[in-house]
């Protein structure tokens, strides 16, 4: 039971930990007007989905009734490019540059991936702090009866 | 006044519940940045009290399966906790329903209630130990 509880923590840490790689990613690539497809650099968005579906161990176990209500966490489900356009720059000396003088820059919004960042550490957080408090509760639980 | 092995059934349905209950929050968590996702919930304790209510101290005899149970013992076996999608919360900007201070507040206050039901239970075996003379 308890050991569900921290899985499903973790597959949250696991998710948000994701989200912030894709967050530094997309920082560090704020400026990349050319990738391997030949065009600007296109912001990535992870996107969650609830884990639902029952595992193996709950069919065994007989409690897949009342398990299978209580989710077993998160899980990305896709990492998807952002279709927003491209932000146009005036720059003619870039190599980038369009025969009018416009380099097309990545879609990606620096504060935006910034308040994201802060978002995804305060989620981060607070499964860390539910995995704590599940292992608290699993010690006391271990406890009664023992004097 | 519950007889003691009921005192300690109830109590271990409450242990269940605050444990289901902190899967359930943990799952929440998880799930803060989800679209679309729906916080769910353990009922519980609302109807443990209902079903202590309901006890009464006077009960009919029952001569045949079909008769129906009048008064008695609360029925307390009847009671266990159910996970509850709330559909009703309000769903942020982002298309979550999940208010990550409130479900840490759920979940310190679940925290402490189970200890305080571990504690019970502990203080329930020591006494039924007592009893043996497991003790001086």
């Amino acid at each position: 039971m308890f050991l569900k509880a921290m899985e499903t923590s973790a597959s949250g840490l696991t998710a948000q930990r994701l989200r912030m790689d894709v967050i530094a990613h997309n920082i560090a690539n704020a400026a990349t007007t050319r990738t391997a497809a030949g065009t600007p650099y296109r912001r990535r968005v992870p996107v969650f989905a609830a884990r639902e579906a029952p595992d193996f161990g709950l069919l065994l176990s007989g409690r897949l009734d009342r398990l299978t209500q209580t989710g077993l966490g998160v899980r990305v489900s896709a990492i998807r490019e952002d279709q927003r356009p491209f932000r146009l720059h005036y720059d003619p000396a870039h190599p980038d540059a369009d025969a009018e003088g416009y380099v097309a820059l990545p879609n990606v919004d620096v504060l935006t991936e910034m308040v994201d960042l802060i978002t995804a550490t305060r989620a981060y957080e607070a499964g860390v702090a539910a995995m704590e408090a599940a292992r608290s509760i699993a010690v006391r639980t271990l406890e009664i009866g023992r004097g | 006044m519950l007889r003691r092995p009921e005192t300690i059934g109830v109590l271990s349905r409450s242990l269940e519940a605050a444990s289901l209950r902190h899967h359930v929050l943990a799952h929440n968590l998880a799930n803060a940045a989800t679209p679309g996702y729906q916080r769910a919930g353990v009922s519980f304790e609302a109807e443990l009290r209902q079903a202590l209510r309901t006890g009464t101290a006077v009960s009919g005899v029952r001569t045949h399966p079909l008769h129906r149970p009048v008064g008695g013992a609360p029925r307390l076996a009847a009671v266990a906790p159910r996970v509850v999608r709330d559909r009703t919360g309000a769903v942020r900007g982002d298309g979550s329903g999940v208010d990550i201070e409130a479900e840490m507040a759920m979940l310190m206050a679940n925290e402490v209630r189970l200890g305080a039901v571990a504690r019970s239970l502990n203080d329930q075996i020591a006494r039924l130990r007592m009893a043996i003379g497991e003790r001086g």
